[in-house]
């Protein structure tokens, strides 16, 4: 079609234009060097020097910090073998964010969904109401769940009043209570671009799905689920990944025994004064994270062409 | 191609009774019973709010019936979901998947419903052909225009082969020229399928020139049920009379009744002949309606409908004059154009009007 071309070449056009103007972009480009490129930089140094013998790094080339991403030398006889501690925690901070991940999409789903079909008036009260919590520091909200969680708090104080349980369980300080933490501080980063798709959705689609003799749950996952896709994508990466280099969360509902990566690196900038090992853990979340975010893209283009 | 010998019993009949609809305190179907007869093209026609979305939502199953029954094929499906009725339908924004290719939309409702990948593609090439969009089964719904969009939604709806055919203003959102290849394009596949057509529309020129029959309904009530002919020619009562096409309406009481023709006296003194389908009473009020191609101008005579020229609206095949006869009242004379420039009265000139007896009609009040 000859108008179509006639468009095409316009765009063409507009971006050449806008590829001649690239300084204006200067300012932003500045914000990322310096803010960005330039601390990680510095990170990726830091971890090719040596440790400093309380804390710090001694300007001296090492392959230490990187070596001991991955192995251990024994203090005593020098053996090397791998540092299964390091790997436990990485795996830990993976199964956590993947299971907080999958509980955010279970509960922020059906929200989304639920929001998207209400009243202009009705939909705007519900978004502000998902982004109450963020009004309140990250920190008070550990801490209320702490208390919520305790041995004397609510949650136990509750199940022993309907009798389901003689005495208190320990729910503090375990996996499940850094799920709970998680799941509650990443919900809305969940809803909130699952609500920004549903809201474009047409919900006439699963009228016309439901009379073309698919069922409730057909309706679901050929229509809805594929056409929410970038949405899913969105929140999932979202929530994944901030969960993955989290530390609030599993230093204040974990207590000192539940490590995630966050904190195995906060202690080798504290107590381990081993800098060297922080930065390179450090990059190493990093180079995951990028990964992790290459895997979703992958997924949502493909699921773009289709 | 599609089976047309269907056993006569299982042919698309819809019988409702006794149907009304109630949202809350609002009543949006009062009590209807209609037959629609199987393999015939229905259109239920009424200005919006008349309430023949909600009846057709309810044919498709989307809306649950306050009261009464539906039946199709002497069976009661009132209360079954819209995947469990033999009724699809074809919606007003065509509603098509937006992830999915012309064919695997087509082929949506064969594979919900389990069958093998080899008849999905054969009713699927059988249905783009019967719309006329063979070799178009891999492009995807945004690259076709509204017109291709609109075929893709037929054969969709098609494909499951369903007793009923619902189709929802279809035609709304397509330009004037295209809305009339459409119309023609829709008769053809009715005959064509054999499946009962049951079409919903406000558009009363559309609801003439597709229908077998034709529903009427305004605020949630049938005014009259009848082929388009009966309609247009036949109109019951006044509602249906101004709805259908243009109608002038004129006061009068009966002065005597004679074998259908009876002899009314207008506003004003005129004593005019129209046709009655029951008896009626020396001096009892009546509304005429007479449509504007069956009056004509004439020049003005004493005992005549006499009235002067407001307005006057050139159409290409005819012209309106839209006058105010002497009584007050407003009346639209139409008169055929004719290639030799005949002489027109100008506006503001005195006329006179006659009225063709045998289609001027005492309305039912």
């Amino acid at each position: 079609m000859p108008d179509q071309s006639l468009t095409e070449l316009e765009t063409a056009l507009n971006r050449a234009d806008v590829r001649r103007r690239w300084w204006l972009s200067l300012p932003a480009l500045l914000i990322v060097l310096l803010a960005g490129v330039g601390p990680l930089a510095i990170v990726v140094i830091y971890s090719f020097l040596a440790p400093g013998d309380y804390g710090d790094v001694v300007w001296k080339f090492s392959p230490e910090g990187w070596f001991n991403v991955l192995f251990t030398k024994d203090i005593f006889d020098g053996t090397i073998s791998i540092a299964d501690a390091h790997l436990s925690i990485f795996w830990r901070s993976f199964k956590l964010s993947a299971i907080t991940t999958i509980l955010c999409l279970i509960v922020g789903f059906p929200t989304a969904y639920y929001m998207a079909g209400r009243s202009p008036r009705t939909r705007a009260l519900l978004l502000l109401l998902i982004t109450v919590p963020f009004w309140t520091n990250l920190l008070i909200r550990a801490f209320a769940i702490q208390q919520l969680l305790r041995s004397e708090g609510v949650v136990n104080l509750l199940l022993m009043k309907l009798g389901l349980i003689d005495q208190p369980v320990q729910l503090l300080y375990t996996d499940f209570a850094i799920l709970v933490g998680m799941t509650y501080v990443y919900l809305p980063l969940m809803v909130l671009p699952l609500y920004s798709t549903m809201e474009k959705f047409d919900f006439r689609l699963t009228e016309a799905a439901y009379d073309l003799y698919a069922s409730r749950f057909q309706v679901l996952t050929r229509v809805v689920i594929p056409l929410v896709r970038p949405g899913l994508i969105a929140g999932a990466t979202l929530v994944f990944i901030p969960c993955l280099g989290t530390y609030v969360i599993p230093r204040i509902l974990g207590g000192g025994s539940t490590l995630m990566i966050g904190n195995l690196i906060e202690l080798q900038f504290g107590q381990g004064r081993n800098w060297p090992l922080g930065a390179a853990l450090s990059i190493t979340l990093v180079v995951l994270v990028m990964l992790g975010l290459l895997i979703f893209q992958r997924n949502d283009r493909s699921g773009g062409e289709k | 191609m599609l089976d047309t010998t269907r056993p006569s019993e299982d042919d698309g009949t819809i019988t409702l009774s006794g149907i009304g609809k109630s949202f809350g305190s609002f009543t949006a179907i009062e009590h209807i019973d209609l037959d629609i007869r199987g393999n015939e093209f229905f259109t239920l026609l009424g200005p919006s709010g008349c309430g023949k979305t909600t009846l057709l939502r309810m044919l498709a199953g989307f809306e649950t019936p306050s009261r009464g029954e539906i039946l199709l094929n002497g069976r009661d499906i009132a209360r079954l979901a819209p995947n469990q009725r033999p009724i699809n339908t074809v919606f007003q924004n065509y509603a098509l998947f937006p992830h999915l290719s012309v064919a695997e939309n087509i082929g949506f409702a064969l594979k919900m419903r389990g069958k093998p990948r080899s008849e999905i593609e054969r009713t699927v090439e059988e249905m783009l052909a019967l719309v006329q969009l063979d070799g178009r089964g891999g492009q995807l719904i945004t690259q076709l225009s509204g017109g291709q969009q609109q075929r893709v939604a037929l054969a969709r709806a098609l494909a499951p082969r369903p007793a009923v055919l619902l189709l929802d203003e279809p035609l709304s959102a397509l330009d004037q020229k295209l809305r009339k290849n459409m119309q023609i394009e829709l008769k053809r596949l009715q005959k064509e399928t054999g499946i009962t057509f049951v079409f919903v529309t406000h558009d009363q020129e559309e609801a003439l020139t597709m229908s077998d029959r034709i529903a009427v309904l305004s605020n949630g009530a049938l005014r009259q049920v009848g082929t388009p002919h009966e309609i247009y020619n036949h109109p019951v009562d006044r509602f249906v009379a101004d709805f259908i096409g243009e109608t002038n309406l004129l006061e009068g009481r009966v002065v005597h009744e004679g074998a259908g023709r009876v002899e009314v006296a207008l506003e004003g003194g005129v004593t005019v002949t129209a046709q009655a389908d029951r008896p009626l009473a020396a001096g009892r009020a009546v509304t005429l309606a007479v449509r504007p191609e069956n009056t004509a101008l004439a020049d003005p005579a004493p005992g005549q409908l006499c009235g002067k020229i407001d307005q006057i609206v050139y159409f290409g095949t005819d012209t309106h004059f839209h006058l105010t006869l002497d009584s007050g009242v407003p009346l639209v004379v139409r008169r055929q154009n004719r290639a030799d420039g005949q002489m027109l009265p100008p506006v503001g000139a005195r006329v006179g009007v006659t009225l063709e007896s045998e289609a001027t009609r005492i309305l039912k009040d």
